[in-house]
C-alpha cells in the first residue's frame, strides 16, 4: 500500500504527523482571537444586513433565522475562515519557507539528505487541516451568536425564533467539515509551494507570500463552490 | 563666491570614543576631494556631519557659506538636495528605467514638467555617456553602470555638490573605471564639486584632485595625487602599500 | 498564550495606522507617471484573476439561489437573490479580500523590499521626499483600481451566477433576467462600489504602512506582507461592518 501511495502520489511514509502538531500553535492557537474578532464583526454585518432586506422585500425579519443559519454554518463561516487563515497563516508559511529558500537553506538540507518537499509541507498540511476543523466552528459560532445578537438588538427578533438548529442537516454539517478539512489542507500547501519557488532575494520573498495569498484565496473560492454544487446536487438527488 | 564645503576645528565622538578631533578642511569649487583612511577612522561620521546627519561636538561646518540648518528645519530639503549624497548601494527604483529613475527626480526636485524633466533626463545620461541604457530597468544594470546612474540621479536633483560614499568599493575594474569616468564626468560637464570617501587608492590617482587620509581623528597628509606619492609619512606609507605591519 | 481580550483591539491596531497615513497624504500631489505605472501594475494585471474569482463567487451565489428556487419555489426572489448577494453584500467581501492579497500583499511586498534595500532612503538622501514619488501614487492606485476591479467581478459574478442560476434551477433567461431588473435596486450597485472603495482604499493605506515598516532583510519582508495581509482582511471586515450604519 506505501509502494502504490507513493507511486500514486509521489510521496512515500512517514507522514510526519506528529511535526504537525509542532506548527499547530502557530496555525491554529494563534489565529483565534482573529477569527473570533473578524467573524463576529462579518455576522453582524451579515445579520444586519439581510434583516433589512427581509423586512424591505418579505415584511418580516422572522423568516431571515433559518437560512442564515444555512449559510453560517456551509458558506459564511468557513469560507471567511479560510480566507483569514489564507492571509494570516498562508503568506506566514510562504514567507518563512521562502525565506529558506533563498537563503539556499532548503538546498543544503537537500544536500544532506533531507526532503523539503516532504519535510516542509506535509507537517503543514497535517496541522492545517486538523487547525482547521477546530477553527471552522470557531468562526463559524461567532459568526452566528453575534448575527444573533444584533437582530435581536435592533430587530427584536428573540434568539430561539432566529437559531433554526433543527433545520440544519447532515448534509449541511457534512459540507462545512468537508470544506474546512479541504480548506486547511490547500492553504498551507499552496503557500509552501509558493515558499519553495522562490528565487532570488529579499523580493522572492515577497513575491512569494504574496502568491501565496492570491492563489490561496482562489483556491478557497473554487474549492467553495465545488463542494457547495456538489452538496446541491446530493441534495437534490441528482448523486448517489 | 564661498566655497562648497568649509570645516573649521570638527570634534565628534561618542561617549568616550573621540572620532573626529579637530578636522579642517575645504572642498574648492569643481574639485574632486578624495577622503582616505582604514575602516574607522572617521570617514563617514565626517561624512554624517557634512550632511547634517550628525550634528558636531565642537566646530563648525559650512555649505556655500552658510552654516548647516539642522533636520526639520523648513528649508532642509531644499538644502540636501544642493548637498547629494550618493550612497554605496545605488538606491535606484528598481523597476523603473535608468532614464525614468533620472527624469523622476528632475521632476520632483526642480517641478519640471515631464517633457522637461524628459529632456533633463537625457541631457544627463548623455553628458555621463549612458544615454544607450536609458530604456534598461535599473534591476538589471551592472554595478558600476548603478552607480554612474545614481550620480546622474543626484545631478537631477540640482545637487551643486556631491559626496559620494566608497563609490568603487566592492567593484571588478572595469565597473570602477565606470564609476571614476561618471564622476569626472559630473564634475567637468555640470560645474559641481565632490567629496569621495574612499579606500580606493587606484580610483584616487586617477580621479582625485586632491586627497586626504584621515588618522588618529585628524588630517594626516593632504595634496595632490602626485604630491602625496612620493610623501614621507610612515602612516601614508603603511596606508599605501597595504602593509599589516606598522602603526596602522 | 491565547489572549481573546487583545484581540477585541485588533481593529483598532489596524486601522489607526491607516488613518495617520491617509492625513499624510491629504494635499500631497502623487506623481502622474508614477500613478498610471501602479494602476497598470495593480489594476490591468489583476483582471484574470479577479475575473476567476468573480466567475467563482458567482457560481456560489447561484448554487444558493437556485436552492431557494427548489425548495421555496421562489423564483421571483431569485433575481434580487442574485443582484443583492453579487452586488451590495457578498461580491464586494469576497473581492475586497481577493484584492487584499493581490494588490495588499504584493503592495507590501513591494515597498517593504524598496525599503530594506535602501531604495527609499536613496530618495531621502537627494532630498526627495517618497510621499508624491513612491506612497501616494500605490495608495491612489489601489483605491482607484480596487473600484475598477470591482466592477470587472462584479460583471463576472452577475453573468455566472446568472448562466448558473438558469441552468440548475430550469428558470428561463428573460423571465429570470427581468427578475434580476426588478429586484435589483441601482443602490446596490452604489452601495456595492461605495464599499469597493473604501476597501481597495484601505487596503492601499494599510498595505503601504506596513511595507514602509520594513526593517531589516528578506525575513522583514515576508512580515510586512503577511501584516499587510492580516491588516487589509480586518480592516475590510471592519469596515464591511462600519458600512452597514453608514448605508
Amino acid at each position: 500500500m506505501a509502494a502504490q501511495t507513493k507511486r500514486k502520489t509521489g510521496v512515500k511514509p512517514p507522514w510526519l504527523v506528529g511535526q504537525g502538531w509542532l506548527h499547530l500553535d502557530h496555525l491554529a492557537v494563534s489565529s483565534l482571537p482573529l477569527i473570533v474578532v473578524t467573524l463576529s464583526l462579518a455576522g453582524v454585518a451579515f445579520a444586519r444586513e439581510g434583516a433589512i432586506q427581509a423586512q424591505m422585500i418579505i415584511g418580516t425579519v422572522e423568516v431571515l433565522g433559518p437560512e442564515y443559519m444555512r449559510l453560517t454554518v456551509t458558506e459564511m463561516g468557513p469560507v471567511i475562515t479560510a480566507l483569514m487563515l489564507t492571509m494570516r497563516v498562508g503568506s506566514g508559511i510562504a514567507a518563512e519557507i521562502a525565506n529558506l529558500t533563498v537563503s539556499q537553506a532548503t538546498t543544503a538540507y537537500q544536500v544532506f539528505g533531507g526532503r523539503a518537499q516532504r519535510d516542509l509541507v506535509i507537517p503543514r498540511i497535517w496541522a492545517g487541516v486538523v487547525g482547521c476543523v477546530l477553527l471552522v466552528p470557531i468562526g463559524v459560532a461567532s459568526f452566528l451568536l453575534s448575527g444573533t445578537l444584533a437582530v435581536a438588538l435592533w430587530f427584536d427578533v428573540p434568539q430561539e425564533e432566529f437559531l433554526f438548529f433543527r433545520h440544519l442537516d447532515g448534509l449541511d454539517l457534512m459540507c462545512a467539515m468537508v470544506k474546512a478539512v479541504l480548506f486547511g489542507a490547500v492553504i498551507p500547501f499552496i503557500a509552501a509551494r509558493a515558499g519553495l519557488a522562490a528565487r532570488g532575494g529579499s523580493g522572492a520573498v515577497g513575491q512569494a507570500s504574496a502568491k501565496a495569498v492570491v492563489h490561496g484565496t482562489v483556491a478557497v473560492l473554487f474549492i467553495d463552490l465545488l463542494v457547495a454544487a456538489v452538496v446541491a446536487m446530493l441534495r437534490d438527488g441528482r448523486l448517489g | 563666491m564661498s566655497a562648497p564645503i568649509t570645516i573649521r576645528n570638527l570634534h565628534k565622538g561618542f561617549g568616550d570614543l573621540k572620532v573626529l578631533q579637530g578636522i579642517d578642511l575645504e572642498l574648492a569649487h569643481q574639485e574632486i576631494l578624495y577622503v582616505l583612511g582604514p575602516s574607522g577612522t572617521g570617514k563617514s561620521v565626517l561624512s554624517q556631519c557634512v550632511l547634517g546627519f550628525l550634528a558636531p561636538d565642537q566646530g563648525a561646518i559650512f555649505l556655500n557659506g552658510e552654516p548647516i540648518p539642522e533636520v526639520g528645519h523648513p528649508d532642509w530639503l531644499s538644502w540636501r538636495r544642493q548637498t547629494a549624497l550618493v550612497v554605496q548601494t545605488p538606491a535606484l527604483l528598481e523597476e523603473r528605467t535608468v532614464h525614468e529613475n533620472v527624469a523622476l527626480a528632475a521632476r520632483h526636485a526642480l517641478g519640471m514638467s515631464t517633457k522637461a524633466g524628459d529632456r533633463r533626463a537625457t541631457e544627463l545620461l548623455s553628458a555621463l555617456n549612458l544615454r544607450h541604457m536609458g530604456k534598461q530597468r535599473a534591476a538589471g544594470l551592472g554595478p558600476g553602470i548603478a552607480k554612474a546612474v545614481a550620480l546622474a540621479r543626484a545631478l537631477a536633483v540640482g545637487a551643486t555638490t556631491l559626496i559620494l560614499d566608497e563609490p568603487t568599493t566592492g567593484l571588478d575594474p572595469i565597473q570602477g573605471m565606470v564609476v571614476d569616468e561618471a564622476i569626472t564626468d559630473a564634475v567637468r560637464s555640470e560645474g559641481v564639486s565632490a567629496l569621495v570617501i574612499s579606500h580606493d587608492l587606484e580610483s584616487m590617482k586617477k580621479v582625485a584632485d586632491r586627497a586626504i587620509l584621515l588618522y588618529a581623528g585628524g588630517v594626516r597628509v593632504q595634496g595632490t595625487p602626485s604630491e602625496l606619492m612620493n610623501y614621507d609619512d610612515e602612516i601614508w606609507q603603511q596606508f599605501q602599500a597595504g602593509r599589516a605591519e606598522g602603526p596602522l | 498564550m491565547v489572549n481573546l481580550l487583545n484581540g477585541l483591539f485588533i481593529p483598532i491596531r489596524w486601522l489607526l495606522p491607516a488613518a495617520r497615513l491617509l492625513r499624510r497624504l491629504v494635499g500631497v500631489r502623487p506623481d502622474f507617471r508614477e500613478t498610471i505605472y501602479q494602476l497598470e501594475h495593480f489594476g490591468y494585471q489583476s483582471i484574470l484573476i479577479v475575473i476567476a474569482a468573480g466567475c467563482a463567487v458567482g457560481g456560489i451565489v447561484a448554487v444558493h439561489a437556485a436552492t431557494y428556487v427548489a425548495n421555496y419555489s421562489a423564483g421571483e426572489l431569485a433575481g434580487w437573490a442574485v443582484g443583492y448577494a453579487t452586488l451590495r453584500e457578498v461580491g464586494p467581501l469576497l473581492t475586497g479580500l481577493l484584492l487584499a492579497g493581490r494588490v495588499g500583499a504584493m503592495n507590501a511586498a513591494e515597498l517593504a523590499d524598496m525599503r530594506v534595500r535602501d531604495q527609499i532612503r536613496g530618495l531621502e538622501a537627494l532630498g526627495l521626499d517618497p510621499m508624491p514619488i513612491v506612497i501616494a501614487p500605490r495608495v491612489y492606485a489601489a483605491a482607484i483600481a480596487g473600484v475598477a476591479l470591482f466592477s470587472v467581478a462584479a460583471i463576472a459574478s452577475l453573468v455566472t451566477a446568472v448562466l448558473g442560476v438558469t441552468t440548475a434551477s430550469g428558470l428561463k433567461l428573460m423571465p429570470f433576467l427581468y427578475s434580476l431588473h426588478d429586484g435589483t435596486s441601482l443602490s446596490y450597485l452604489f452601495v456595492g462600489q461605495a464599499k469597493a472603495g473604501i476597501f481597495a482604499l484601505i487596503v492601499g493605506l494599510l498595505s503601504t504602512h506596513e511595507g514602509l515598516q520594513a526593517s531589516g532583510g528578506s525575513s522583514a519582508v515576508g512580515r510586512a506582507v503577511n501584516n499587510a495581509a492580516v491588516a487589509s482582511a480586518v480592516g475590510i471586515v471592519t469596515a464591511n461592518f462600519a458600512c452597514t450604519w453608514v448605508f
